[in-house]
This record gives C-alpha cells, structure tokens and sequence, in this order.
C-alpha cells in the first residue's frame, strides 16, 4: 500500500544525489553572459503598461489592421447553428453510415431568422493612446468603482424617473474615428467603469479619454492593492510571474504599434487555459471531461470581427466553436437515452495522424414539469453602452411571454445593491408587476453581482419550496463586469449557495456587449451554477434565441452533471490529444462522482469531441480504438445513468471522403484550437506562429473544398470569413524567420 | 546583491543587476536545459532564450518573488516548444534522448558505474516522466511549481512522479544498483 500511494523516498533521495553529482558538469558556459549581451541589444526592459489580472494575455499580439469590412449574419437555433434542414431528412451520399441525417444543399439554412450586421466599419486603424487607456484593466476599474461605492451611500437609489430616462452610450468605437469625430459630439470613448456613470460623464471628451497618465496610475494602484491583499503561496507566485511574462509582451507591442494598428476592445476578460498536449496511452489511456453544448465562445468571435476587432485568442474555447453548429445528427434508437456517434478519418493536417469524432446527442423530449424563472438583470452603469439594456429587456420580455400559465417569474435589478422597488416575487407570467419590472430596466451604478444572485437565489429557493415539482431557472443578464462585493465566480457561488441538489437551481448567464465583457465570470458562474452560458449580439437574436421553440427545449433539462471518459486501447491508439475541452478536462477518478461542475444539458443538445489520434502501425482498417461512456443524473429522477459505446472507424477514410458535417466540425475545431494557441500561455518565444498560420491556412483550403456542398448556407459564409480573418491574424504575426532562429 | 534588490534594478535598466541574476541561476537552468534537452549547444540556446525573455519581462515581474521558478518556467517553455516542433518530424525519441553529462572522471569505478546506471534509467523515462522528475529533484521545484512550469495539473505531476520513480526503481534494481524493495518502501 505505502508505496502506491507514497512517493518512493528511496528513489527520491537516490535522483537527488545523482544531480548533486551531476550539477558540476551541467554547468552553463562561462561566456554565456558574454553572448547574451549581444542579442540584448541596447535595449531597455520593456515599459510597464499593463496590469495583472483580467487580460493577461491581452495585448501580446500586434493586431492585425481590420481592413477586412466583415459582414457577418448571426444568429442561434436552440442556439446552434443548423446546416441541416431537419431531422427527417435523408442523408445524402456525402453521409457516412448514415451517422448524420442531412437535408439537401438547397435546404442548408439557418433555423432561426438571421440578423444582418453591416459591419463596413472604416475601422483599419487605432491609435496608441487609446491603448493606454485600455490598459487600465479590469483591476483599476474593480478597485476605483469599488471605492467609489464605499463613498456612496448605498442606500442612494435612482429616482423612478431617472432610471427611465436613460441615456445609452454608444458602445465605444475606433479611437481613430473617434478622433474625426466633430469635438462636438461628445461621444464617450472607452474608459474604466466607473468614468460611464452618465451623471458624471456626459462631456467625457477624447482627449480625456484618451490621457495615459491617469489610467496607468490607476493602474498601478489598484495593482498595489491587489498584490498587498493577495495571498502569495507557491502557485499564486507562480500566477504572478505568468502573467507578469505576459503582460510584459504588451508594452512592446504598444511601442510598435503607435499609429495604424487596431486595438481590441477594452476591459475585457478572458482567460487563457492551458493548452492540452498529447498524451501516450503508455501513460494515460482514458480522457475524463464535461459535456458542454456552451458556444458563446464562438458568437463572441463573430461579434468582435462584424465590428471590425480581431478575435482575441483567448477568448476561443475550441469546443464551444465546434458546438455553436448544428450537425443533425439522428436521434437515439431504441433504450439508449444518448444517440453516441463515432467517425474515424485521417488528419486534415498530418497524414500520418487520424481523427476521431465523437457526438452525443440528447433526444429532443418535452417535459410537463412547470417552472420556476427568476431574471437577475444587471442594471449597472456599464449596461448604458450600446443596445445592452435593450437586449437584455428584450431576452427577459420574450422569456416572460415564452412561459406557460403554470410558470412563474421572478425579477430582481442590481446595481452596486439590489433595487427593491423592482423586485417582484414569482408571479404569474402575466402579472402586471412583472411585466413593468422588466420594462422598467435601465443602467445606472456600479455592479454588484453577488447582490443580485444572492436575492435571486433566495427567491428562487423560495419558490422550489412552495412548488417542488417545478423545473428551477435563475437567469443572470449581464457584461459581466461585477465590481462590488465578491467578484470572483466562486466567491459569488459561495455566496448563494444553493442547498438542495435534489431539484437545483439552474443558472443560466446571458452575456451582452463587447468592451467591458467579462467572458470568465458568465462561463464560470454557468459551468458552477449547473446550467449554460450564452452570448446575445442584438435583441433580434435575443427574441429568437428565447422564443417559445426554443425555450421549450431549452428549458428543458435533459441531463444534468453530464460527462464522458474515454478509454482508448493502447493496443491501437499509441497517442491522443482531446481538441479543445481545456477547462472541462477533469480527472479520472471524479467521473463516478456527480458535480454540479459537470454539464447540464438541455433536451435536443449534442456535444461534439474531436480527439487527434496517432495510431500504431498495423492497425486493421476496421479498428475499435477503445471506448466512450457518458454518465449523468436524471433531472426527472434523480437517477445516476451511465450508458457506454464503443469507439470505432476505418482507419483508411481520407478526410476528404469524410461527410461534410464531420468535416467542417473538425476543420471549425482545429482552427479555434490552433488559433487560441497564438495566445503565449507564458511568453511569445513558445508560439510557433508560422506552423499556427501554415496550419491555418491548410484548413482554409480544405474548408474551401466544402463550398460544394455547403457553400449556399449562412453558417458557412459566417465562418468562412471568420477562418479568414483568424489567418489573416496569424499571418500577421507570423515571423520572417521562425523562432528557434 | 540580494534578487529582490537585483529586479529592482533590473526594471531600471541596470544591466548589471541582470547579469548577476543571469550568473546566479544560469547553471540551473542550463543543467535543466540539458537534462531534458541532452544536447548542450540546444540546452545553451534555451537558456539565452529564456534570459531573453526574461529581461523583456523584468518591469513586470513583481518584487519579492522567487525568480526561479519564474525563469524556469520561461525554460521550460521555451524547450517544449522545441519538442513539440520536433515530434512533428520523423526523428526518432530515442536521439532526443539525453546520454548523460561528460564524467569528470574523478569518481570510483562504482559510483561511475552508478551514475551512469542512474542517467541511462532517466534515458529510459518518457520526456514527460523526465521533465517532471528533472524539475523536482534538479531544479528543486515545489510540486506547484513543476505543474506550472510543466503546464500540467498537480495530479498529473504527482502521477507522473510516482511512475517515474517505480519506473526508475525497476530498471535500477534490474541493473543492480539498488536492492529490491521490500513493502513500506
């Protein structure tokens, strides 16, 4: 037993030895400083811009110019893209044994209406100084709101009438077209938060705006007093010194950049998961994860390109662009509460690899079970910008109407606290208090999630009381730019608890807006909270994505704490590498476990994986590489449910024989985990640009062999111009000469 | 020159200060270099590279924190990047595989024969098993501070520790250099 589960302190001692004997001959070269010194050059240590936290990788790339005037129409089916018609249809003779049920070429449309953006925004280029002002970071806007609310008495709350007389701001544009502007206009340009307060900022002029001093000191304050507060262990060090190495690549950047090169949007947060590396069976045969049909990730990346920014690599979750499409396939047959597909086809980018998909698709049931809804709608100064109030009032109201009779509906508005005189206890869909809370919805103040979810949480649990045969639905509306009380998604879980597992609450987070975005918190509080994350660009797509069709699936819980593992036969699978899925991986021994952090899966759902697999040689062509079993609990029963499939394929199918749905999930799954790598997880020196661009582009050409078959539908084109600009970018920063020169 | 005064200065631009944080840690990151490297004109490349790195990062560094695994973590970055462009080649593992350091040839014919037993069963690891064992019990890293440097969970690096280890344990009681171990090792 003690030495299974001990290190082997023997061995320990002997490895320690052997270096210190070894150390004397692993000595660096005497000159090294010497030869060091000349590639120093004369330069000095970059300049410090940017702070810790929030971005850290944020600013390491030199952006490329947004020439490319995209015109991107966006839109969510049960929030997927749909490329086939229906489920009824026959499969073409593109199809794979009969795996996909697809529509003909000529149906291939969207499922829900689609909403044009023309984004022939001029923006080519940002300046400089616009930059600096991004570099007050989430850190300097938490840390000054944060101390503006304690100077505000809390208990100060908007009049009626000014809280419905508000006034949006324009969600910020290119700093270069805010310098043509007319000095007149008075267009706030992008500052910290809490500079958005409409009373305080109404003559906000460019020049201020665009002042580096005042946000780098800001800056640096608010770093100061996070590094004073901080708990410096081992791992939060190492954090630092991440970051710091990361962040140290923005200055220089910066420095180049000048004039002429776009920025992205400012004070947003993403956060840069490590990148999964490929694994010997020898070592490790089985893949643990969470199912996740999320694909905010996705829409987020068409959104930032329709308005002229490039995708910020962090912000590319890999499965959530391989989930944002609908790939029909058929539902289960007969006992199996999953339909599991499996495929098998050679690598688009190395011959000598194979990929395997996976797919699990939920069957499209409907649920009698009332339910319980309870908005939490962020009404914070940050919501003024652009259309977020609108949209959010638009997903609300058509949440409201998409609710039967039997349902009830609950409104809670935060702002730095909880406005009472809006909240209204779960009523009837109907219910005149409700429909004017909802109307009601305007910007002001700063941001206190915790507050809001910690009324809606009461409320909600109130309501499970009251009505336990109910479904129970808490939807946060929100940028996600929480500054005040707890900020952090855990802390804000802690905070409202939920205490009953037997029929959870399920919360649901509903991103809006760009600048000022905090992507982690949404997606953590969602993936924590035991329910999905989505993203809304406009109020078309908010009355389509909660319309009653989709609400009805939607809100309908088909699986909860779901997650597969699968085990590969190290007899046929030599290698294996899960293509994206980062911050879902979770280990092996938690998949008999149920966890609220494991994925809840509405009916009608898929999760798509695919994995990158290097086979031994002499594999048979018709080869079972091992095998998937997916487990969950019944949210109608409470019930654990594990059902298990084998993963199998001919080893000998060219990806260009593949059907075409498998195809382009892979070629949409590699570009974004290819993309998300040109974010440096420490520094620049590891990203190798040029193979991300070569590889990039490979996949440009096989997806350009779709357009046959694909070509005459909204979800190609959309990504076609996406693939186009990730390329675009990475050629961008791809080297004359590579790295190891 | 203590390294909290040495950053300080560094993020000055004293170029002095850097060299003396260069000189203080440049074997260890070399010797880690090459252990997991086996080829010292690359192992020297890695270092400067990551010294390189390291200088453009030093204004952001914060003071009073080790800058040792800070740099090996910029190390160790720097070489699995260079592993993982060589894995997309056709060159065997085996010649990436390090063959050990050149003897000083002032031990025993024994401890000679030992060490070189030690370094061929560390041959023998997985690069994966060998950058974690090199980074615990050469570098001296916490385990944290491996996972950080290795990119890897905490569990992945005790797991890969433990196999490491019984995998070493093996081949050297095989060679007989280490006894059989009874239970309770």
């Amino acid at each position: 037993m003690a030495r299974n589960d001990m290190p082997d302190q023997e061995m320990e001692r002997k490895l320690r030895e052997h270096f210190a004997e070894e150390a004397p001959d692993l000595q660096a070269p005497d000159d090294l400083w010497d030869r060091l010194e000349e590639r120093l050059g004369k330069q000095d240590p970059p300049r410090f811009a940017l702070l810790r936290g929030g971005a850290s990788a944020i600013g390491s790339m030199p952006w490329i110019p947004a020439a490319a005037a995209a015109v991107l129409v966006v839109g969510l089916g049960v929030g997927a893209w749909a490329l086939a018609g229906g489920t009824g249809d026959s499969g073409d003779d593109d199809d794979d044994g009969g795996a996909v049920a697809a529509s003909s070429d000529e149906q291939v449309e969207p499922v829900r209406e689609a909403a044009t953006q023309a984004a022939a925004t001029e923006a080519a280029a940002y300046e400089a100084a616009a930059t600096e002002a991004a570099a007050a970071q989430e850190a300097a806007a938490t840390a000054a709101a944060a101390a503006r609310a304690v100077e505000r008495d809390t208990s100060e709350e908007a009049t009626p009438e000014a809280v419905s007389t508000p006034e949006p701001t324009p969600e910020p544009t290119p700093a270069r077209a805010q310098a043509t502007q007319p000095a007149e206009s008075e267009t706030p340009a992008p500052e910290s938060s809490e500079a958005r307060e409409p009373a305080d900022d109404a003559g906000a002029d460019v020049e201020q705006a665009e002042e580096p001093a005042e946000p780098e000191d800001m800056a640096d304050e608010a770093m100061d007093d996070d590094m004073a507060d901080a708990d410096m262990d081992d791992m939060a060090m190492d954090d630092m010194g991440d970051d710091m190495a990361a962040e140290a690549e923005e200055p220089a950047e910066a420095e180049e950049e000048k004039a002429g090169q776009p920025q992205r949007p400012s004070d947003t947060t993403f956060e840069d998961y490590e990148r999964t590396a490929f694994v010997s069976t020898d070592v490790d045969a089985v893949s643990t994860f969470s199912l996740d049909t999320d694909r905010t990730s996705y829409f987020l990346a068409l959104t930032w390109v329709s308005n002229g920014y490039p995708v910020e690599p962090d912000s590319v979750r890999a499965e959530e662009w391989i989930n944002a499409f609908d790939y029909g396939y058929a539902g289960p047959d007969g006992d199996d509460r999953f339909a599991i597909i499996s495929d098998l086809v050679r690598h688009p980018l190395d011959g000598e690899w194979h990929l395997a998909r996976i797919a699990m698709q939920a069957p499209d049931v409907r649920d009698d079970r009332p339910l319980n809804v309870t908005l939490v709608l962020d009404a914070s100064g940050s919501m003024s910008w652009g259309d977020r109030v609108a949209i959010a009032r638009e997903a609300a109201e058509t949440i409201r109407q998409s609710l039967s009779a039997r349902d009830r509906i609950a409104v809670v508005h935060f702002t730095t606290g909880v406005l009472d005189r809006y909240t209204v206890k779960h009523s009837a869909p109907d219910n005149e208090d409700v429909v004017w809370s909802i109307e009601r919805l305007a910007a002001h103040d700063s941001t206190n999630v915790q507050a809001g979810l910690n009324l809606g949480v009461q409320l909600a649990d109130e309501a499970r009381r009251e009505r336990p045969d109910a479904y129970n639905y808490i939807i946060l509306m929100s940028d996600g730019v929480a500054n005040v009380d707890a900020t952090d998604p855990f802390a804000i879980l802690e905070g409202a608890p939920d205490t009953d597992s037997r029929n959870p609450l399920r919360l649901i987070t509903i991103g809006v807006g760009i600048d000022n975005y905090n992507d982690v918190l949404l997606e953590q509080l969602a993936q924590h909270g035991n329910g999905w994350y989505r993203y809304l660009d406009d109020t078309a797509q908010a009355r389509e994505t909660f319309s009653r069709e989709n609400w009805l699936a939607l809100s309908t819980p088909f699986a909860d704490q779901a997650r597969a593992q699968v085990t590969w036969d190290p007899a046929v699978v030599k290698e294996w590498r899960i293509v994206g899925y980062e911050n879902r991986i979770t280990p092996d021994h938690t998949f008999t476990q149920n966890r609220r952090e494991f994925a809840e899966l509405p009916a009608g759902t898929a999760t798509t994986v695919f994995y990158e697999l290097v086979l031994h040689e002499g594999v048979s062509l018709s080869a079972v590489l091992g095998n998937v079993e997916v487990r969950w609990v019944d949210p109608a029963t409470g019930d654990s449910v594990s059902q298990t499939a084998s993963v199998s394929g001919s080893t000998d199918t060219p990806f260009d024989d593949a059907d075409r749905f498998l195809r382009l999930g892979a070629i949409v799954g590699l570009a974004a985990d290819r993309y998300s790598s040109l974010s440096p997880q420490v520094e620049n020196a590891e990203v190798d640009y040029a193979g991300i661009h070569a590889e990039l582009a490979a996949l440009q050409g096989r997806f350009e062999s779709l357009k046959g078959r694909l070509g005459s539908s909204q979800a190609y084109l959309d990504f076609s111009s996406l693939l186009d600009e990730l390329t675009a970018a990475a050629a961008e920063l791809a080297p004359p000469s590579g790295y190891s020169q | 020159m203590t390294d909290d005064e040495a950053v300080l200065r560094c993020q000055d631009g004293d170029r002095e200060a850097f060299r003396h944080l260069v000189e203080q840690y440049k074997n260890p990151l070399y010797g880690t270099a090459y252990l997991m490297t086996g080829n010292a004109a690359q192992a020297e490349e890695h270092v400067q590279e990551a010294f390189l790195l390291a200088w453009r990062g030093i204004k952001s560094f914060q003071r009073g924190r080790p800058v040792k695994p800070w740099l090996m973590r910029i190390l160790v970055n720097a070489v699995l990047a260079q592993q993982r462009k060589r894995s997309l080649t056709t060159v065997p593992l085996e010649e990436t595989l390090p063959v050990g350091a050149p003897s000083s040839g002032a031990d025993s014919i024994e401890a000679s024969e030992d060490r070189e037993a030690v370094r061929q069963a560390l041959a023998q690891l997985t690069p994966e098993h060998r950058q974690v064992v090199v980074l615990r019990y050469f570098a001296d890293l916490t385990v944290p501070q491996v996972a950080r440097s290795a990119g890897v969970r905490e569990g992945t690096v005790k797991s890969r520790l433990h196999r490491a280890l019984r995998q070493m344990r093996e081949l050297l009681e095989q060679s007989g250099v280490m006894e059989v171990a009874g239970n309770g090792a």
